[in-house]
């Protein structure tokens, strides 16, 4: 980019920061000198180093910085001078000393060792123990101490930037009590570029750069003549996070209209459903093992049987009108009227099927539902969880229009081959089994069941016996290939994060 | 999904052919159930719950044999004349009523042969016996026997023998306090004041149905040539059913069935039947489920590859495929023995409009308008529990429970959705804040309806964020009022959960829709929650109602 450009991009922060460093290296300097806080000098400073106008070098390393001893001893003097300083006008009993220096009695011990060890000072022992100046104390008290010297310095000192002599003086502290301690820091030092020189000798325009198009800029046209700061656009800008559908609603919209396309009737139907509707209707046996507390929820709630409950009775008992053999035994009002959540959205259809009438036909029903099954959480386990079904409703429907639906069916959802073979439910007959050839793994998976839905079913809903082709699966499986989830909680782990970023179903 | 194992050998010598293991799987499984596993000469093949005949080798192979064409058509078996009798004492008549009975002779019972009886018997309980809730079976040395045999009921301290397995003499309630078999199907007699036991001649307990057979008088070994075999349960047609599935399998493993005579009072009953059973089949039935046009003479083959006869349409139905219940069943064995693969798919000739459920077209109208308003769709599950429902929110209810919970997190239909929903806030407090949320589902209630319980949709909104507020939340609901077109009365309101004046119930009409508040902070912290959170809980229904009228 050439110098021009280079300072039409300059931030407001930047070209505050920039001629400044000129004269100063420091942020703390920066910090003053340009009225900023901070983290803004910091931000400015990281900026043009990146457009290469400036130079932050960060240099580590010790510095000296006063303790509380220090401190003091800085304005009052090294506790050794105020000794000497009390036995200037003659000898002092060793008791009344600290008092006349201003000294604790542990720091006037300590300046005793030392300066006796300096032969500054001489102990006499007369009624009581004196002490009086020598001729070196007198001439210690005319010179200055280098660790005076030393505590008059500015702080923090740089360790590296100390003499030979200072650097003796400074272990000698240290080894005395809280004066200097060492710190280890780390300085930021900003110095201009050649680039960056060369950038303030052109002029960064201050006043020819408009950072911000305001609507009081549009008004009075104050931005004719002048140029607008050019901004790095290939920089990352904060993310953004936006209100949408659940993706399992975003997958059940996309299945109904494949469902809507092929000429189908949505139906919709309460969670909530007797054994009746969801089992009895659909033939299953009363003492199957569907019935089970283990595979379905049962309702604490008392049901009631509708008027079809005797027709369905005798087809389960005797085969009713249908010529059905039936499944023999007794069938029981009080297990038909048992409240359960519905395991399959086959009850709707069952439901569905006792509403029609022969000029409704043939016609066609889908649902995309929620069911339940009685069964403990884990990763490829939901007690909660949706399927996708449809019937189709035609008294001149039979197997191989019931394949022509599944082909049509499963390519609209993505598989241009299936494949059917022999399976078992109560309700159909024939049923079968639907593999569909998996373009990405390049195998046949099993992903649904299919069939007509037996006699004993059509006759004692509608009247008759007409073809009711059916088919249906799960939809978590293919929500969870689409999105690669290994655990099926993951479905409706309802974590806020996975809901904003988790990819828009496109199919 | 239950399963069986077969040695693919022990099929080869039933079949009388050298099969490659490709070839048995393909022979498996265009018969229906899947292999799910080979493993040297072991197989594992699902079990097909309508098929308890395939659940033993000779079944299989034999179904194999006809779809095969190795042995087609229908099979005759012989049953030998009766030469013993099994006597019901009417006093099982509460308890047990009823059995079937058969002997095999000429059986060879090696380690193999012993270990499929079990599997066999096993299988069979699990199915088509419901546990031996429905029926049970008894396996018995013939020549340990003395005839003729009772069926009989009597006090559990009246009984005393050692059971399978037991090792030492027990009474009828040891045997069902300390043996396996006693503690998995003892319950099956509880509340029975009588135990029913088949006892010998000599007073020698051969078993006590449906928990467990003597040690002494019934325990098939190696070298058992000859076995009694009886089934007892509730209903007579079951078990001569089930008998007949187990003799025939026995028969074409090499054995011969001899009947026996059950004796109920004054009348006999002579079991096992193996007596084909004669079934109308309608060509014109047939062609037009399939989709096909076969002829007599089609049939006749097609069935023959499934094992049945057929005659001027009449087929004659072996009396081990219990799975026959009405011509369709025929009709789908046709079309096995066609293969599925041949038949040519159809498209549909029927012209139907395709319509979308209103109530879905509205849910979708409102998430686009909230979508719009930034909120984030949720999908809660329906199931909950008493606290969070209930005390969590400080409201006092009682949600419908459910009979048979797994968990007491998820033991009741929720009556509400706001509880939900505050689950998701206080399980994302580490995501990023604003959190707008919005959710429909059903909510549930006692109610006067063919289940006992009122369902109604519901949609829950809420925001949680340093600002959240009352203020907020009614501007959501008035967008979606003011888009709706639906006139709404906002009335004060003290609720449990809510800031005293800040909290209003929602109407249209005369007709409460829904409540809209700030959470008050004791009810926050019981979430754990630690962000304002303002909500609106509306009946969907009510509200699609009122869209409607206009």
């Amino acid at each position: 980019m050439d110098v021009k450009k280079l300072a039409e991009s300059l931030h407001p922060l930047e070209r505050t920061v920039l001629p400044l460093v000129r004269r100063m290296h420091g942020p703390d300097a920066l910090q003053k000198a340009a009225k900023l806080s901070e983290t803004e000098v910091l931000r400015a400073l990281q900026w043009l180093q990146n457009k290469g106008l400036v130079r932050v070098d960060v240099r580590e390393g010790d510095v000296v910085v006063l303790d509380k001893n220090g401190e003091r001893y800085r304005k009052t003097g090294l506790p050794e001078r105020r000794f000497l300083v009390a036995l200037q006008d003659g000898s002092l009993p060793l008791s009344k000393l600290p008092q006349k220096a201003g000294l604790s009695k542990d720091e006037a011990n300590v300046c005793l060792g030392v300066l006796r060890g300096k032969s500054a000072i001489l102990l006499t022992k007369e009624k009581e123990l004196s002490v009086a100046l020598t001729e070196q104390g007198r001439r210690m008290l005319a010179s200055e101490f280098a660790e005076e010297a030393f505590l008059q310095r500015a702080f923090p000192q740089q360790v590296d930037a100390l003499a030979p002599d200072e650097r003796q003086t400074l272990d000698a502290l240290r080894k005395r009590k809280e004066i200097i301690r060492i710190e280890h820091v780390r300085e930021r030092s900003a110095t201009l570029t050649p680039m960056g020189e060369t950038l303030l000798q052109q002029g960064i325009g201050v006043g020819n750069i408009i950072d911000t198009l305001t609507p009081e800029l549009l008004r009075t046209g104050g931005w004719k003549g002048k140029g607008f700061r050019r901004y790095d656009v290939r920089a990352s800008v904060p993310r953004i996070t936006g209100g949408r559908r659940h993706f399992v609603e975003e997958a059940i919209s996309h299945i109904r209209k494949i469902w809507l396309e092929l000429g189908f009737v949505e139906m919709n139907g309460p969670l909530c459903q007797t054994a009746l509707w969801n089992l009895d209707a659909l033939f299953v046996p009363q003492d199957h093992p569907a019935r089970d507390m283990q595979d379905t929820f049962f309702v604490d709630a008392k049901g009631s049987l509708p008027d079809v409950a005797k027709r369905i009775k005798a087809v389960h008992m005797r085969g009713g009108t249908t010529g059905s053999t039936g499944w023999g035994g007794d069938w029981r009002e009080d297990i038909a009227s048992q409240t359960l959540l519905r395991t399959h959205t086959t009850a709707l259809s069952a439901r569905m099927i006792a509403t029609l009438k022969e000029s409704d036909l043939p016609t066609k029903f889908f649902s995309v539902g929620r069911v339940f099954r009685n069964e403990a959480l884990d990763w490829k386990h939901l007690f909660e969880f949706h399927q996708v079904e449809g019937i189709v409703v035609d008294p001149d429907a039979n197997m191989r229009h019931l394949i022509g639906y599944l082909r049509e069916f499963y390519r609209k959802m993505g598989f241009d081959d299936i494949r059917v073979k022999p399976s078992y439910f109560p309700f159909t007959e024939p049923s079968v089994e639907v593999e569909v050839f998996h373009p990405v793994r390049k195998q046949w998976v099993e992903l649904g069941g299919a069939g007509i839905f037996r006699p004993e079913v059509v006759v004692p809903l509608l009247g008759k016996d007409v073809p009711v082709l059916a088919w249906g699966q799960g939809l978590e499986r293919i929500i969870a290939e689409y999105y690669k989830l290994q655990d099926l909680r993951d479905v409706y782990r309802n974590d806020v994060e996975q809901l904003r970023t988790i990819k828009a179903w496109v199919k | 999904m239950p399963t069986l194992q077969f040695s693919h050998k022990h099929l080869e010598r039933l079949l009388g052919r050298k099969m490659s293991s490709q070839q048995m799987r393909d022979a498996i499984t265009s018969l229906g159930p899947d292999v799910e596993a080979v493993e040297g000469d072991m197989m594992t093949v699902e079990a097909l719950a309508n098929r308890p005949d395939m659940m033993s080798s000779a079944g299989l192979a034999r179904a194999i044999a006809s779809l095969q064409g190795i042995r087609a058509g229908l099979r005759k078996y012989t049953v030998k004349r009766a030469q013993h009798r099994v006597i019901v004492d009417k006093s099982v008549a509460g308890v047990r009523p009823y059995t079937a009975c058969a002997i095999v002779t000429g059986c060879k019972f090696d380690d193999a042969r012993l270990r499929e009886l079990l599997q066999v018997q096993e299988k069979l309980h699990a199915s088509m016996c419901r546990n031996r809730r429905k029926a049970a079976i008894g396996v018995y040395p013939l020549d340990a026997i003395s005839w003729p045999v009772r069926f009989e009921a009597r006090k559990p301290s009246a009984i005393k023998f050692t059971p399978l397995d037991g090792g030492r003499e027990m009474s009828a309630q040891q045997i069902i306090a300390s043996t396996a078999q006693g503690q998995a199907y003892g319950h099956l007699l509880e509340g029975v004041p009588r135990y029913p036991v088949f006892v010998d001649a000599n007073g020698e307990i051969l078993s006590m149905p449906p928990v467990i057979n003597s040690a002494t008088v019934g325990c098939v070994t190696t070298g058992t040539t000859s076995v009694f075999i009886e089934c007892s349960g509730f209903d007579q047609t079951v078990l001569d059913a089930l008998l007949t599935i187990i003799v025939c399998s026995l028969a074409d493993e090499g054995g011969t069935i001899h009947a026996v005579e059950v004796v109920y009072g004054r009348s006999a009953h002579v079991t096992p039947s193996v007596e084909p059973r004669q079934m109308a089949f309608s060509l014109d039935y047939l062609n037009k489920r399939c989709g096909t046009s076969w002829k007599e003479r089609d049939v006749k083959q097609l069935l023959a590859k499934m094992g049945i006869g057929y005659g001027a349409g009449k087929a004659l139905v072996p009396a081990y495929r219990v799975d026959v219940l009405h011509q369709v069943d025929l009709a789908e064995d046709c079309v096995i023995a066609y293969g599925l693969d041949a038949l040519a798919p159809l498209r549909s000739g029927a012209a139907t409009v395709g319509g979308e459920h209103p109530r879905r077209v509205f849910i979708d109208r409102l998430a686009s308008l909230l979508t719009g308003l930034g909120l984030l769709e949720l999908n809660t599950l329906h199931l909950d529990s008493v606290a969070n429902q209930t005390e969590r929110c400080a409201v006092k209810a009682h949600p419908v429970p459910l009979r048979n919970a797994l968990n007491a997190e998820f033991s009741v239909l929720r009556s509400w959705m706001l509880p939900s929903a505050l689950e998701v806030l206080r399980t994302n407090k580490h995501n990023e804040y604003p959190q707008r949320f919005f959710a429909h589902g059903s909510v549930f209630a006692r109610g006067d309806t063919d289940t006992g319980v009122a369902e109604r949709g519901a949609l829950v909104m809420l925001s949680s964020h340093a600002r959240a507020d009352y203020t907020e939340a009614r501007q959501v609901l008035e967008y979606l009022a003011r888009l709706l077109d639906v006139e709404l009365t906002i009335e004060d309101c003290e609720l449990p959960w809510a800031i005293g004046g800040r909290a209003a119930k929602v109407r249209v009409g005369k007709a409460d829709i829904g409540v809209l508040a700030e959470v008050n902070p004791q009810v926050l912290s019981q979430w754990e929650l630690e962000m304002p959170v303002a909500a609106c809980e509306l009946s969907l229904d009510a509200l699609f109602e009122a869209v409607k009228k206009k």
